[in-house]
């Protein structure tokens, strides 16, 4: 029960940073968009775009808020390297989701592997603390 | 890749980054009026550790759609681990933590990381 929620996290996390670009990228320059809401004359796209943003920050509040709960229930040593996988889930989302279509590089690639592994040494925490 | 982003969206992104560490800080100062408040806690909801703390959370979230518009998710993402190195720097110097060779090592990682998003080795 545990792990499931806190691959709910992980994954409602991901999830969250993709609506919100998938939104972003669909309501186009800001500027653009308020003036077409002044206008009453946004377009579908633009409205489904305002859709898929609120979306994602229901997403991310709901991995907040389950993640919260994960901090009490795991050794942190466990659950904060576990949250470094996002970067995967998100890389992969990005590149793979049509709406988005982000390309796939070898240079992003090694730079989010080296991310992950340096987010997961900052985040473990020391000895001391875990037995606090 | 980041070459043809205009400075304002990297501006906004640090700020942005800025915002959710700041968040994180207040949070922790909050945790410390929670343990340490007797009294009705619903008191504590007021207090300006907790009004700070979602303000700069919700002022990251906006700087961060707005970067959204611009920059590329697959870049972007990864670069918010800054907020990492910038939390453990910020504890080390308000909270007087003492930080493990292995943070040290982990921050390097992630500058390094990022370097390689930013420079678009590929």
């Amino acid at each position: 029960m545990k792990w499931l929620l806190l691959a709910t996290s992980i994954v409602c996390g991901a999830l969250g940073q993709l609506f919100m670009k998938a939104g972003m990228q669909a309501l186009g320059a800001l500027t653009v968009f308020f003036t077409a809401l002044q206008n009453g004359n946004a377009s579908v796209e633009q409205w489904f775009g305002l859709l898929w943003v609120m979306a994602g920050i229901a997403c991310y509040a709901i991995a907040m808020l389950v993640w919260i709960y994960v901090l009490g229930h795991f050794e942190l040593s466990v659950a904060y390297p576990l949250l470094s996988l996002g970067y995967i889930l998100v890389y992969l989302g990005a590149v793979l989701w049509p709406r988005i279509g982000e390309s796939f590089t070898l240079g992003k690639t090694a730079g989010i592997v080296l991310i992950m592994l340096g987010v997961a040494l900052v985040a473990k925490p020391s000895e001391a603390t875990q037995h606090e | 890749m980041i070459q043809n982003v205009p400075l304002w969206v990297v501006v906004l992104l640090l700020v942005s980054i800025g915002c959710s560490s700041a968040a994180q800080i207040f949070q922790k100062l909050a945790a410390h009026d929670f343990a340490t408040h007797t009294g009705p806690k619903l008191q504590l909801l007021f207090r300006r550790n907790i009004v700070l703390s979602v303000l700069f959370l919700g002022t990251g979230l906006l700087l961060w759609l707005v970067v959204l518009g611009r920059l590329e998710l697959s870049i972007a993402y990864p670069m918010l681990s800054l907020g990492y190195v910038v939390v453990m720097l910020a504890a080390r110097w308000l909270f007087h933590e003492t930080i493990p060779p292995r943070r040290w090592l982990g921050t390097a990682l992630i500058m390094l990381g990022i370097s390689l998003l930013v420079g678009g080795v590929a």
